[in-house]
């Protein structure tokens, strides 16, 4: 069957979206549809909704329903991945001076001064259209928004279509051939239906410093860039969000403990050293 | 063990005719038997042909392959399969 397909630039990596037997004008949706939430949940917008919380940290902010959800998975995420998700890292990518969109360069760096934030309980408070981020901290929401994002246009774009923000993807419906879209995923191709998939990984986004290799992927363990010896983690998950989530959380663990974590929780995965 | 004694000398034995009647009963049977299977299956392959032109695409369920980039694990709920890609999860 044919399939429809777009791919643009937004949320700071190329989307990807396709579909069969979409409705004239359904692509042209979706993209814009990404590039309204990119608007107000990008941290390096100064007129985010995101920025606006982390601007009012310290007391309680109106947040809109789509930005309390994403709070809520984010919360969700961290106590799932037993705290090694954690969308409380803004302190120290700051301080590895990622502080503005790579593709502009890093800013000057102090590693030395990023330290572990708190548990992210304890630093976010989300109460039905209101929200507030402890005082001296921030939130980031690069690592879950783009595969929170991916199953919520999918739920809503049509019944047979696949959504890849980034590389964070959820497959709807059965695919062009009615055996699951054809995903490529550590040089294999797998049959995903009504699955998400995801990949972390610390060979992107990286910089040197002072001769020092840094990389956009905080360890909330030690608020530095995570020392891993994995370089990249895929995941299949029942969701694009749990699929990153588990990826990231893997990544985080290394090669010796990654397995054990991922039995029961993804649908397959990938470990790349 | 003794040998056992045959049962056929305490029972009347059937006649040629009813046994030849018999024989071919059975074997209408059997042969109307395979005729209505085979008729039926010609039937159900010709209503379910998906396409005649597509390639084998075998299928691996389940388990643990091996690649030169890694290593990747499946369970039985995600297959692999031998398509054309049309996208791919990768980190950014």
């Amino acid at each position: 069957m044919r399939v429809d397909e777009v791919r643009f630039e937004a949320l700071g990596s190329t989307c990807h979206v396709l579909g069969v037997g979409l409705a004239p004008g359904r692509l042209a949706w979706a993209e814009a549809w990404v590039a309204e939430r990119h608007g107000r949940f990008s941290r390096f917008e100064p007129s985010s909704e995101l920025a606006a919380l982390n601007r009012s940290a310290g007391r309680w902010a109106p947040v809109s329903a789509d930005l309390a959800a994403l709070l809520a998975a984010a919360l969700d995420a961290h106590r799932v991945s037993g705290g090694l998700v954690h969308a409380g890292v803004l302190g120290p990518m700051l301080a590895i001076g990622y502080t503005r969109p790579l593709r502009l360069g890093p800013t000057a760096a102090a590693p030395a001064a990023a330290v572990p934030p708190p548990a992210l309980p304890e630093m976010l408070e989300v109460d039905g259209d209101r929200a507030r981020v402890r005082a001296g901290t921030g939130i980031d929401l690069g690592g879950i928004a783009k595969g929170w994002l991916a199953d919520r246009l999918a739920a809503e774009l049509g019944e047979n279509c696949l959504v890849n923000l980034g590389g964070d993807l959820f497959a709807r419906g059965r695919g062009p051939e009615s055996e699951g879209w054809p995903v490529g995923m550590g040089g294999q191709t797998l049959l995903l239906s009504e699955q998400g998939a995801a990949t972390s990984g610390v060979r992107r986004r990286t910089w040197s410093w002072e001769g020092e290799t840094l990389h956009h992927l905080i360890d909330p363990r030690t608020g530095r860039p995570a020392a891993t010896d994995l370089a990249e983690v895929s995941v299949v998950a029942g969701t694009a969000t749990d699929a990153e989530v588990h990826a990231k959380a893997a990544l985080l663990l290394g090669a010796a403990a990654a397995p054990a974590y991922l039995t029961g929780r993804a649908l397959a995965w990938w470990l790349g050293p | 063990m003794a040998p056992s004694k045959s049962s056929g000398s305490s029972r009347p034995r059937p006649r040629r005719s009813d046994e030849r009647v018999r024989s071919l009963v059975l074997k209408a049977a059997a042969t109307a038997l395979t005729l209505v299977a085979a008729g039926a299956a010609a039937a159900h392959v010709a209503g379910n042909v998906k396409t005649t032109a597509a390639p084998l695409h075998p299928s691996v369920v389940g388990g643990e392959i091996t690649t030169a980039g890694g290593r990747l694990t499946l369970s039985p709920s995600v297959r692999s399969g031998d398509v054309q890609t049309v996208t791919s999860t990768h980190a950014s």
